[in-house]
């Protein structure tokens, strides 16, 4: 039985049970202590509290010096004071020293009104840097999809606990001592020669403007405005269930046809949907998944199992860099986005009858990896990318912002057509166990032959960090693997290479919560309840949807009649498919 | 090289160890009488280092607890062969003119009391 | 067997092989050959006497005949005059500074009278690479005694009885460490020697490990034993490369001998030591951020709970001991934990070995017992003030320590009553500083060590020491304000209050001890711009007296910045902005017109 622990917090009495924080105890009944290096995913064990900001500090009596509220344990009879002078002093003094040491360049940082930083100052109401002094400077650092502006980094090490606990990537860690102490790459080299796939959890984790997404909306506005093109737009799913939080809109509101009304009003040309691009996925992964499954079962011994997903960009990262041995594994399927891409750039641009440098293909993603994904050599004809410019939920909300929109009054539209139909099988594409249960609900139908009555697969559903699940093909029992977090894939993976488990199918999304807690979506500041609330949200969508199945989307069967032929066949291997690289010397280099 | 497996054997090994460097733990142990030969040219040239190894000898036979060391001139202007000083407690000390292995002896038995 | 009649110790501590004493060891030993005497008397390389500011040391038993600052070339001579004719070199042996007399006999000299050595028992006595040398002086009875007469709980007992207190600066009870340690179950225990000495100047550590490295691996068996360890860590800076050697050594010895290994003296308890190395980073003395740096991780501490007792080296139980601590152990258990707790004081039993430096006669290293007063080792240990000037204040406790005062001399030292005066014990730094040493920059300096060394996890440490060390920079180029004063004031108690590990929480000290110690000091800074001590050279200015001066233009011709203006044969002047304070112009006037204000 739980041990109960009896406290006393600003007076007010309180039981908790034992190994409770004080932080956690102080919550409970309503107190809430100020903190910055402290990060919780709740449910995805996941905790960064190095008692290193010092700002949640508070008196307990009978101690010495104060305590780090989030990492100090109740003990039976504790006395303690929040807000007693020598603690509101000491608090006020830590966040001005922070200050001191950080560029007061808030006008025109990404994480301006997002900053934790910048709220602790405004909540302690610092008007005056008492200890003015030098500043710890450094390299600033751009890769394709994240920006490190050293300089701001405050050290609470929120980046390196989620880039090595969660995403067990090890790109991020701390160097230095002392003053010039800081997050940094191994040998403070480029993010893009280190390890880092992207993933981008380290700009949703960093509290202040010292990671943060590269910023693209200005090259599509110019391409807006720009008569000669036009410019096509795609959404991901998990962006319709996110992007109403910018606007002050309960987590996991469904923005959906606000959200197309906006794009509209913004000027693009074409409002399309990833989703539609989802459906198309499914046709090619699932059939895909059963040709390899089928060829297994028939003794095939070229044939390897699991399939594993690939729509998930950090994940790609992640298994070149890291699984170099299992690259014949993954699914040869492109992402959604950049089937979208190569689609739009092909049947679409035929169909208006315009040329390929005329069109520029916009994607609003939850991802920040996106951004590097559609900068790959292997996703560009003759130089033009498949998908120009991709941009993050938060990003699209400036976008809206910037064009006066009055996001919550917009009425309700609905995508264009014929790239902006999808079923409720593409719209869970957008949380964990998503694309698994879109292919399983396809994969069925054309397996048994039947008609697939219940279509929820409530047992691949859920927000454990890996899931294991078996789904009853008429007799035939699919082995299926899911795991959202990268530390989780590798978990999973590992068991597979060391021949523990076997599955026909793995599905991996590399943020916790699949893409509704993606790196691009709005910041959740640690309430992970947040992007649980996207998750529900998501399988509301798909409820709703009037088709749930992707091979019955009208759309996808015109295309394939119009201009791809048959799944997997030629055309699509050539416009949907693409292959895998060994990325393996990234890590080498850090190793030697 | 043996092993140590009970305090028998490290007592063992510790006495071996203990001769060894006798003439060194004697030195720093304060309070121990000390017995000084005069070991300068003329000393020497009389068998003083005769009567300084005769002395070491016989305190190691007998166990005495005694720091034989060997000094300058003991007194000035005396060119007597062998000169011993022998102090019993710290600057207290007597002085023995022709020591010899006889003599020697003497001084010994003085220490056994 | 050949007993050797005469025994020549050369000290083979860091700071005397430094002075070429194995140059010294070499040719005593060919100067003994050439006379035949080499099986006679036996030359040993020992570890440190303690008396650096004299070394090299060249001791010569039974006699007690203590050489001081020999060179090599001195070799000869001690060889044909004392060893040959018994006659002392007498111009090799200390000077009493006071009666000007010869001492032959160390036991005599003011520097050692009123040591008590325990914890440096065999140093400068025993032949560290030797361990039977350690084994003829008792070396390895304690543990034979512990494994085959006590239970675990009777050590812990003994220790916890002799009121032994950690040495690496908090002097948290030993026995209780162990107790706790003991008291958690784990497949696996583990049990440190913090060998991570990082404090200026600080040598204590080393000393013991280069003199005697077998009493500090006899007593982690002992503590190993105690609190169920069968494996030892010795975490040691690299720069450490002779006290590593002499380890090593040891503990291939010891293994040789059985007593690390399987079933030491027919017991079921095994136990083995393996050295790790540290790169030098002060803060991986604080034992959660050694035990990261052992594990490969970066070194910086953690909060506590939980304790390495409950989770530390690979998350199991861990109990870290700093060397002097250890050192202790081995003699407690032969003599007792009643012998150990008479000396000293009432909470602070034993001995302290401190490493005595700056404006001082007798700089070394010493072990007094717990209740030695400040003025009994600075003017009986260590000789008084250097050239007759006055004594201004001792800095105790490292960067972690405070500077104390004329009015603390009295005070008998030990852990509570240096907490009590402002300052701390810690490992053992004791700095002492005269009339030319300027509190500010002391303060300055100290800061300047913690700004290095602080490992950046906190903001407190981080952050809001590089601000004290330039509020401090500020005043000492006279630029700082009343303001400042009470900002230094203001922060240096938040930061304490609120910095993760100790040395966070303790960097503030040398800052706040000399403002409430030598407040008219800074004041004098602020106010007057004036450095009293001579040491700020933005405060300092040159001036030629006019009436002393008698034109020479010698200063002006040296002037590197032409800042010296005059006529030939009338009075010069200097213009003050110009000048850089270099000093030139003093040195070049030969009529003493300048002087410094």
């Amino acid at each position: 039985m739980e041990q109960m622990v009896n406290l006393t917090i600003d007076n007010k009495q309180v039981q908790v049970p034992q190994g409770t924080s004080l932080l956690k105890a102080a919550a409970s009944i309503g107190i809430k202590i100020p903190t910055l290096c402290y990060y919780e995913l709740k449910g995805q064990n996941i905790e960064n509290r190095p008692g290193a900001c010092r700002v949640c500090v508070v008196e307990v009596e009978g101690r010495r010096n104060l305590a780090p509220a989030c990492a100090t344990d109740v003990m039976e009879g504790m006395v303690v004071h929040t807000h007693s002078l020598r603690v509101v002093n000491a608090r006020r003094t830590v966040v001005e020293l922070m200050l001191s040491d950080h560029p007061a360049s808030c006008l025109t940082c990404a994480k301006s009104g997002k900053c934790e930083l910048q709220t602790l100052a405004q909540e302690l109401g610092i008007r005056d840097i008492t200890f003015k002094g030098e500043q710890s400077t450094y390299r600033k650092d751009l890769s394709p999809a994240i920006i490190r502006d050293v300089n701001k980094c405050i050290m609470c090490r929120r980046c390196e606990t989620v880039c090595n606990k969660l995403q067990t990537v090890g790109a991020l860690s701390a160097v230095n001592r002392g003053f010039m102490a800081v997050v940094a790459t191994a040998f403070e080299q480029d993010l893009k020669k280190s390890p880092c796939v992207m993933c981008g959890q380290c700009v949703q984790a960093c509290p202040v403007g010292a990671l943060a997404e590269v910023d693209n909306t200005r090259q599509v506005i110019n391409a807006i405005c720009d008569p000669k093109k036009t410019v096509v737009v795609q959404t991901a799913p998990a962006v319709r269930v996110a992007i109403g939080e910018e606007f002050g809109l309960e987590p996991g509101s469904r923005v959906t046809g606000k959200m197309a009304a906006a794009l509209r009003r913004i000027g693009f040309d074409y409002v399309f949907d990833t989703d539609f691009a989802a459906d198309l996925t499914i046709m090619e992964e699932g059939t895909e998944m059963l040709g390899r499954i089928d060829r297994y079962m028939k003794g095939d011994k070229t044939v390897k199992l699991p399939i594993m997903t690939s729509c998930c960009p950090g994940w790609v990262n992640f298994f070149e860099t890291y699984y170099p041995d299992m690259l014949d594994i993954p699914s040869t399927a492109k992402s959604p986005m950049q089937m979208f891409g190569a689609v739009a750039k092909s049947y679409w641009l035929e169909k208006l009858g315009i040329k390929r440098e005329d069109m520029v293909v916009v994607s609003i993603m939850p991802c920040v990896a996106k951004k590097f994904e559609c900068q790959r050599d292997e996703f560009k004809v003759d130089g033009n990318p498949d998908v120009d410019y991709s941009l993050t939920t938060r990003e699209l909300a400036e976008l809206i912002k910037q064009f006066n929109i009055d996001f919550n009054s917009l009425p309700d539209e609905d995508f264009d057509r014929p790239l902006g139909e999808s079923t409720g099988a593409a719209v869970i594409f957008g949380a964990t166990g998503g694309v698994i249960e879109a292919a399983t609900r396809t994969a069925y139908e054309i397996f048994t032959g039947k008609t697939l009555e219940k279509v929820d697969f409530n047992e691949l559903r859920g927000m454990e960090g890996v899931r294991e699940a078996t789904v009853d093909f008429n007799g035939t029992p699919i082995h299926i693997g899911i795991a959202h977090g990268l530390g989780n894939a590798r978990k999973l993976l590992d068991k597979v290479k060391e021949g523990k488990e076997f599955f026909h199918a793995i599905e991996v999304m590399a943020c916790p919560g699949g893409c509704v807690g993606g790196a691009g979506q709005p910041y959740h500041h640690g309430d992970f309840s947040k992007v649980e609330k996207r998750f529900a949200a998501i399988y509301e969508e798909d409820k709703e949807k009037p088709l749930r199945k992707s091979h019955e989307n009208p759309y996808i069967k015109q295309l394939y009649s119009e201009y791809l032929g048959q799944p997997c066949g030629e055309k699509s291997h050539h416009l949907l498919h693409t292959h895998y690289f060994d990325k393996s010397d990234k890590v080498e280099f850090v190793k030697e | 090289m043996a092993q140590i497996k009970t305090l028998a054997d490290l007592q063992a090994l510790k006495k071996v160890a203990h001769e060894k460097m006798d003439t060194r733990i004697k030195g720093n142990t304060s309070g121990l009488p000390q017995i000084r030969i005069a070991m300068a040219t003329v000393g020497i040239a009389a068998g003083a280092k005769e009567i300084f190894d005769y002395f070491l000898e016989q305190a190691d036979a007998e166990g005495l607890n005694v720091v034989v060391t060997q000094t300058g001139v003991i007194k000035d202007g005396n060119c007597q062969p062998v000169v011993v000083e022998l102090a019993l407690t710290e600057g207290e000390c007597q002085v023995f003119e022709n020591v010899d292995k006889k003599k020697a002896d003497e001084i010994l038995d003085m220490l056994k009391h | 067997m050949t007993k050797f009649k005469t025994h020549i110790l050369v000290c083979g501590g860091t700071g005397c092989t430094a002075s070429l004493s194995d140059k010294i060891a070499k040719n005593l030993k060919d100067n003994l050959a050439d006379k035949g005497l080499e099986n006679e008397v036996q030359v040993i390389l020992t570890g440190c006497f303690g008396f650096c500011e004299k070394g090299p040391i060249v001791k010569i038993m039974p006699d007690n005949t203590f050489y001081t600052e020999v060179k090599p070339e001195d070799a000869k001579e001690i060889i044909e005059e004392h060893i040959v004719k018994g006659r002392k070199v007498t111009r090799l042996l200390y000077t009493d500074p006071e009666t000007k007399e010869h001492i032959a006999d160390s036991k005599h000299m003011g520097f050692y009278k009123k040591q008590l050595r325990i914890a440096l028992r065999n140093c400068g006595f025993i032949d560290p690479e030797n361990i039977e040398e350690y084994i003829a002086n008792d070396g390895y009875e304690a543990l034979a005694k512990c494994l085959t007469e006590y239970t675990p709980e009777q050590v812990i007992d003994i220790i916890k009885k002799s009121g032994l207190r950690g040495r690496g600066g908090a002097g948290f009870p030993t026995g209780i460490k162990w107790e706790i340690a003991s008291k958690n179950h784990a497949d696996q225990k583990y049990i440190v020697c913090n060998a991570d000495e990082g404090d200026p100047g600080a040598f204590m550590d080393r000393s013991i490990l280069e003199g005697d490295p077998n009493s500090i691996i006899e007593a982690m068996a002992i503590g190993g034993y105690a609190i169920g360890a069968t494996k030892g860590l010795v975490y040691i800076r690299a720069e450490y490369p002779l006290a590593i050697h002499r380890l090593e050594v040891a503990i291939k010895q010891a293994r040789e001998y059985g007593l690390l290994g399987k079933n030491i003296f027919g017991s079921t308890f095994d136990f083995d030591i393996e050295l790790r190395y540290g790169a030098g980073a002060f803060v991986c003395g604080e034992e959660t951020a050694l035990i990261h740096s052992m594990e490969g991780k970066r070194g910086e501490p953690t909060f506590k709970p939980p304790f390495p007792a409950q989770s530390g080296y690979l998350e199991k139980p861990t109990n870290v001991n700093n060397v002097e601590t250890f050192a202790n152990i081995p003699i407690i258990i032969l003599k007792g934990a009643d012998w150990f707790s008479s000396i000293g004081t009432e909470k602070s039993k034993g001995t302290k070995v401190f490493a005595l430096a700056g404006q001082i006669n007798n700089v070394g290293l010493i072990e007094i017992p717990m209740g030695t007063t400040l003025r009994e080792i600075i003017y009986e240990i260590g000789g008084g003030i250097k050239n007759g000037r006055k004594f201004k204040a001792v800095q105790t406790g490292g960067p972690s320590g405070g500077c104390l005062t004329e009015k603390h001399l009295d005070v008998a030292i030990d852990y509570d009553s240096l907490m009590a005066a402002g300052s701390m014990m810690g490992s053992g730094g004791m700095v002492v500083m005269d009339e030319t040493s300027c509190m500010v920059s002391i303060a300055k300096f100290y800061l300047d060590f913690t700004v290095e060394e602080s490992c950046g996890k906190c903001t407190p440490c981080r952050i809001g020491n590089k601000r004290l060390y330039e509020i401090l920079d500020k005043i000492t180029q006279g630029k700082g304000t009343m303001e400042d004063l009470d900002n230094l004031r203001n922060l240096s108690k938040v930061i304490k209050d609120t910095a993760l590990c100790g040395l966070g929480q303790t960097s503030p000290n040398p800052v706040l001890s000399t403002i409430d110690n030598f407040w008219d000091e800074y004041v004098e800074h602020v106010q007057e711009h004036k450095c009293r001590a001579g040491v700020c050279k933005a405060l300092m200015k040159y001036v030629i007296d006019p009436n002393v001066c008698v034109g020479c233009t010698a200063c002006a011709r040296n002037c590197p910045v032409n800042a010296i203006k005059g006529e030939r044969k009338s009075a010069h002047e200097i213009n003050q902005d110009a000048c850089i304070k270099c000093g030139t112009c003093i040195e070049k006037c030969k009529f003493g017109a300048i002087s410094i204000k």
